[in-house]
């Protein structure tokens, strides 16, 4: 975690020495390496996604007739003719595979629209929570380490309570106690829906809770570390305050090592959606795929996957390049490797 | 908790500092204690069956009678919660030590297994480490239905990637580190090789993990019932009386509020225990 | 099932907005018991609640227009194509989209919409009407012969997998154009529902040039959905709401409307918010000036909110019931089915889970559908001692170490499959009750929980032992949809009891073939014991519709499917 153990001996951990044409050619080769990898998982969230509508059970065709309906077995052959169910598993596969290529999902069992319409409609709502949280877990965790990393023992007792609570109180439970408290008994926020503002204050902020102690707990072990360091000394010696030590110099290398939570965060975030959604009565991708997988809708639920794999493989990607920019210690073992 | 006291040798005022910050380990191992009690005989609480319906009884606040009051049928709420310990915690274990078994022997397999293996091995975990674990457990979920026996199943695929990792990495550290070369220059079996002296580099980092997990997968369980696509009722689950609840946390909230609360303790109180036990493990390392 | 009677407010006449005083004609409506209703509502239409008050508040306001009115449901239509969903809340939510044929009122009489007048002729095989003059739809086409033939083609049509709608056309033969304002509507057998059945929204009517561009695509709903109605359908978002805008051009309301021109609301904005107590409240808290279904639970204090009231409609139909399958073991044996009859205590149960607020069920059609039979109350009551003893006789008589009864080694074991997707009504809570009551009693039952796909495998594919779910329709008619035997489920019935009995099914076509009030009365009360008396169902409770809604509010109405119209409502204060 700590990153300038063994930076160069410039004491600070300075930008990377100038780049050479080498090292950037190094670069580039890495940067593609590193997107084609990412490409590979996606396709193989694409082939789990298939083997898993094939594992399925259940006639699609009684789905889609729906219950009370007297469908002829012309009817019934008529349908999986159109959904190309009758067809070779290979030639599905080829064939779902060509599908998205064009973008195409499928369409739902239950709801009958294109799958990626369906996805399409919710993104906004699940992304406008998502950033919110997001925003809240950076500002919390942010102030919080900040505040506690290296002060009073009391405050950092505190912080460390608080931390564990975060990341243990389960954050359905945590907005259903916020709705009874905020919304029902105060009556000073609303409880559900997605209108305006004040609607994504306790979701959000439910959402942010688990992230942000992690955040603030990698966060102040970072600080504390890099406190430590001679380079930090050699700032307060300078006559700058513990703060301006810690907002100028610590800050960043501790920022560093918080990066590697980069990926979980944005996993949880996208995944506690899925509650949170539920527990405020939110549309979004989250109310979504719970309806989906209720229902069995298997087209619905392979597009929501493949979303989030999507989602999930270019935050890894993006925080994989950060951090090779931040630290130049992996740039170069990367090269040797 | 203690490292508070730990990190700070010189105030003023010690054994009132090591009792304030000693409380919530009190508290949380008691109900660690608690917990543990209720799973293996939850009869010693009380005698009430948690299914038992007494319908002129229905949301009657919390009292002597019922410290956590009564649910919509008139069962005791704080009976539910006792028996659901059961339903959720051995749900929580056993996800976890299938996920380590699991994991394990997959990782072991891709470290000493060869190039192919490997590669296939790391494929498939990358993708699986690209879905979070909760959607992942839906998606079995998906495909299986819900039920008690299928939502572990759904667990352990997602919680099981999580390990095949740790463990492969490990066992690749363990096998670069020359005496594993050293033991087969010498002779000693591939089996032997493993069981002697690439598992017990592995153990303790996994086992680790795995205490912090078992408070997660307790959540993932009662999210997933929450959500209806946990087991069903009358299955004891805290998870769904939390769900079960929410239609009467209007005008009765111990109904929902009661069996959250514990949960929460009860996850809190492992990861406590669980990050102690990894902080003494990694003093004992340094030291 | 997304099917039963729900989504709507109050019994017609007592949908009185802003009363003055409002104590005298709210509270009687919270304790309104069947027989006492009706003459409750007629001490009120005394007192001056009747229905010609409902668009002129006593306290001297006068309907205002425009404004927006946001509604909260708790169910959100799968499919928005009212000729092929079998689904409340889509004819609900759409019947101020479209229009029909004719509008049946609270008493069952029926009353000019589209049609003017109409002739039944031919022995109830031919149905003519006569249409009004001037109806467009919001396409700017007109609404004539030609339109009512395409829409019930567009029904009977096999690639519209009609769900209900095809089954209310029963045996349909085919439509005329006799000339543009006059189309004769012809079946093969004599036809008696079909005049209600042209009054359900299931029936209603899209515009011709919809039909034949986007027929495919209807299930959508959103603009496409075009009608005749006083609102079209502006926009819909998964998940988020549905929007409905003022059709200014509107000038055919039913005679049962209490106005006529457009409606007044510019807008009406319907969100779905699934769980209760959000739904709830949304509504104390202002967010929503009127929410669908307010649970039992809350009933109370919504009710006592001095800034909302609380309008309740029963639903006509079939009553919230288990099915008890007759074909398959256990329940081949009459003597198992009375024991389950009488071996739940039905009055305790549904008094507990829904609090007084929804009555128990005594037969096989709710106390508010015509020809309902009162002869029925009673007729069952709760007897565990009797319920056990025929479990005895039936062979059942040991009981294994779980307490349970067993026959040659076999639990008395039933399998009563619950679909989340249909739950609602805390169905599943009422649930833990019965199977609580039937432990008592040595019956083991378990609740697979089930995706739908894999339920309608199982209820087609007669694999279900128990299902349990309500239908509502305004006429007895709906008994043959349930029990006659030739309306079994892979024909598009509701026979989930697979009740065989040649006495019902002979009853039921019966009383399709008679429009004679007291004829009907007779055939039908005779089913009603019939069914009964077989076990082929345990009647739970008689659902509710209890509507939310916010005194700013005025003038919202209920047709007597128990579906909320808003073509009457306004805002007393924007």
């Amino acid at each position: 975690m700590h990153v300038c153990e063994q930076a160069p001996a410039t004491g600070e951990c300075g930008p990377a020495p100038g780049p050479e044409p080498a090292r950037r050619r190094a670069v580039l080769r890495q940067l593609l390496r590193r997107l084609l990898s990412g490409a590979a998982v996606l396709l193989g969230a694409v082939t789990l996604t298939f083997t898993a509508l094939q594992l399925a059970p259940g006639d699609p065709v009684a789905v889609l007739l729906g219950p009370g309906t007297s469908a002829s077995p012309q009817v019934r052959a008529e349908i999986r003719a159109e959904y190309g169910l009758d067809d070779p598993a290979p030639l599905r596969y080829a064939h779902y595979l060509g599908r998205l290529a064009r973008g195409d999902l499928g369409t739902s069992y239950q709801l009958q629209q294109p799958v990626s319409q369906l996805i399409g409609d919710q993104l906004r709502p699940t992304a406008e929570l998502a950033a919110a949280a997001l925003a809240l877990t950076v500002l919390i965790g942010v102030v919080i380490a900040v505040a506690t990393a290296g002060r009073r023992p009391g405050l950092r007792a505190a912080a460390l309570a608080w931390e564990s609570l975060a990341l243990s109180v389960p954050t359905f439970w945590l907005g259903i106690v916020l709705v009874s408290v905020f919304s029902f008994q105060l009556r000073i926020l609303p409880g559900a829906g997605d209108q305006g503002a004040a609607s994504l204050v306790l979701p959000s902020l439910t959402l942010a809770t688990p992230g942000a102690g992690a955040l603030s707990r990698a966060l102040r072990e970072g600080l504390e570390a890099a406190l430590a360091q001679p380079f930090a000394t050699a700032a307060r010696a300078r006559g700058l305050s513990p703060t301006g030590v810690t907002m100028r110099h610590a800050l960043r290398h501790a920022a560093a090592s918080a990066l590697n939570l980069g990926g979980w965060l944005v996993g949880t975030l996208l995944a506690g959606t899925v509650l949170i959604e539920t527990v405020f009565a939110r549309p979004g991708l989250g109310s979504l795929t719970v309806q989906a997988v209720t229902d069995r809708d298997m087209p619905v639920v392979m597009g929501i996957v493949l979303t989030s794999a999507l989602v999930a493989t270019v935050v890894f990607t993006i925080v994989d390049l950060m951090q090779r920019v931040l630290d130049p210690r992996l740039r170069v073992e990367a090269v040797d490797r | 908790m203690t490292d508070v006291v730990v990190a700070s040798p010189t105030l003023p005022d010690r054994s009132v500092r090591r009792f304030v910050a000693g409380a919530p380990t009190i508290v949380l191992t008691g109900t660690l204690l608690l917990v543990v009690l209720a799973v293996t005989v939850p009869g010693i609480f009380t005698d009430v069956s948690p299914t038992a319906v007494d319908p002129s009884a229905a949301l009657a606040a919390p009292s002597g009678a019922h410290w956590f009051g009564t649910d919509q049928l008139g069962r005791d709420v704080f009976t539910r919660v006792l028996h659901g310990a059961r339903g959720s915690l051995l749900l929580g274990f056993g996800t976890v030590v299938l996920a380590v078994w699991i994991g394990s022997a997959l990782g072991l397999a891709a470290a000493l297994g060869g190039r192919l293996v490997d590669l296939v091995f790391t494929r498939v975990m990358a993708v699986m480490i690209a879905i979070p674990p909760l959607l992942l457990a839906l998606l079995v979920i998906a495909v299986l239905g819900p039920g008690s026996g299928r939502t572990m199943i759904a667990m352990v695929a997602a919680l099981t990637p999580l390990y095949g990792r740790l463990v492969r990495a490990e066992a690749m550290v363990a096998r670069r580190s020359g005496y594993v070369e050293a033991a087969r220059a010498l002779g000693v079996g591939r089996t032997a090789v493993v069981v002697r002296h690439v598992l017990p580099n592995v153990l303790g980092p996994t086992l680790a993990l795995a205490t912090v997990e078992v408070g997660s997968a307790i959540v993932y369980v009662a999210g997933l019932s929450f959500l209806g696509l946990g087991p069903r009722p009358p299955s004891p689950q805290w998870g769904l009386m939390l769900a079960e609840g929410r239609d009467y946390l209007r005008s009765a909230w111990w109904v929902g509020v009661c069996p959250g609360a514990v949960l929460a303790l009860t996850v809190l109180a492992f990861q406590a225990a669980a990050r102690r036990a990894q902080e003494r493990l990694a003093r004992r390392g340094a030291g | 099932m997304g099917d039963d009677g729900r989504g709507g407010p109050a019994r017609g006449p007592l949908i009185t907005p802003a009363l003055d005083p409002p104590e005298l004609c709210v509270h009687p409506i919270l304790s309104v018991r069947s027989a006492l209703g009706l003459l409750a509502v007629a001490v009120l239409l005394l007192a001056g609640c009747g229905p010609g008050t409902s668009a002129v508040p006593a306290s001297g306001g006068r309907p205002v227009r425009g404004g927006t009115l946001n509604y909260a449901v708790d169910a959100e239509p799968t499919c928005f194509d009212i000729h092929a969903s079998q689904q409340d809340v889509t004819a609900a939510m759409l019947r101020n989209v479209f229009d029909s044929l004719v509008a049946q009122d609270d008493a069952g009489r029926f009353h000019p919409w589209l049609a003017t007048s109409w002739d039944i002729t031919d022995g109830l095989r031919t149905y003519t009407f006569h249409l009004r003059h001037g109806v467009t739809f919001t396409d700017g086409s007109a609404f004539d012969a030609a339109a009512v033939r395409a829409n019930f083609a567009h029904i009977v049509a096999k690639q519209t997998r009609s769900q209900y709608a095809a089954s209310l056309l029963g045996p349909y033969a085919g439509t005329d154009v006799v000339d543009p304002h006059t189309v004769r509507v012809r079946f093969s057998r004599p036809f008696a529902p079909f005049l209600q059945a042209a009054s359900t929204t299931y029936l209603g009517f899209y515009s011709p040039k919809i039909l034949a561009a986007d027929a495919g695509e209807l299930c959508a709903g959103g603009p496409r959905a075009v009608g005749t109605g006083p609102f079209s359908f502006t926009s819909h978002t998964r998940g988020q709401r549905v929007v409905l805008t003022r059709n200014p051009a509107y000038d055919w309301a039913p005679a049962t409307a209490q106005h006529s021109g457009p409606a007044y609301l510019d807008r009406i904005v319907i969100r779905v918010l699934k769980e209760n107590s959000l739904r709830v409240g949304a509504l104390t808290s202002g967010q929503v000036d009127v929410a669908a279904a307010v649970p039992p639970v809350d009933a109370r204090s919504v009710g006592a909110d001095r800034k909302l009231r609380l309008l309740r409609k029963d639903v006509p139909g079939i009553p919230y019931s288990l099915y008890l399958n007759t074909s398959l073991a256990p329940f081949t044996d009459r003597r198992v089915r009375i024991a389950i009859q009488r071996g739940i205590d039905v009055d305790r149960d549904v008094g507990a889970v829904y609090f007084g607020q929804y009555r128990r069920a005594w037969g096989p059609l709710t106390d508010v559908t015509p020809s309902y039979d009162a002869t029925v109350r009673q007729s069952w009551p709760y007897d565990p001692v009797k319920a056990g003893q025929l479990l005895d006789e039936a062979g059942w008589a040991r009981h294994d170490g779980a307490g349970f009864r067993v026959r040659d080694g076999r639990r008395l074991s039933i399998s009563w499959p619950v679909v989340p997707t249909y739950l609602r009504d805390q169905r599943d809570v009422l649930g833990q009750a019965i199977q609580a009551d039937l432990r008592k009693l040595g019956v083991e039952i378990t609740r697979p929980s089930l995706d739908v796909g894999t339920y309608l495998a199982l209820s087609y594919g007669n694999k279900a032992q128990m299902l349990d779910f309500s239908w509502s329709r305004a006429d007895p008619d709906v008994l043959r949809l349930f029990f006659n035997s030739a309306s079994s489920p892979a024909s598009g019935g509701q026979n989930m009891a697979r009740l065989a009995d040649a006495e019902v099914d002979r009853l039921t076509v019966a009383g399709a073939e008679s429009l004679d009030r007291t004829a009907r009365d007779d055939l039908y009360g005779r089913v009603q014991h019939d069914v009964l008396a077989s076990a082929a169902t345990v009647p739970l409770y008689a659902p509710s519709s209890i509507l939310g809604v916010a005194r700013r509010v005025a003038g919202v109405g209920v047709d007597p499917n128990a579906w909320p119209l808003f073509f009457d409502a306004w805002r007393v204060s924007r």
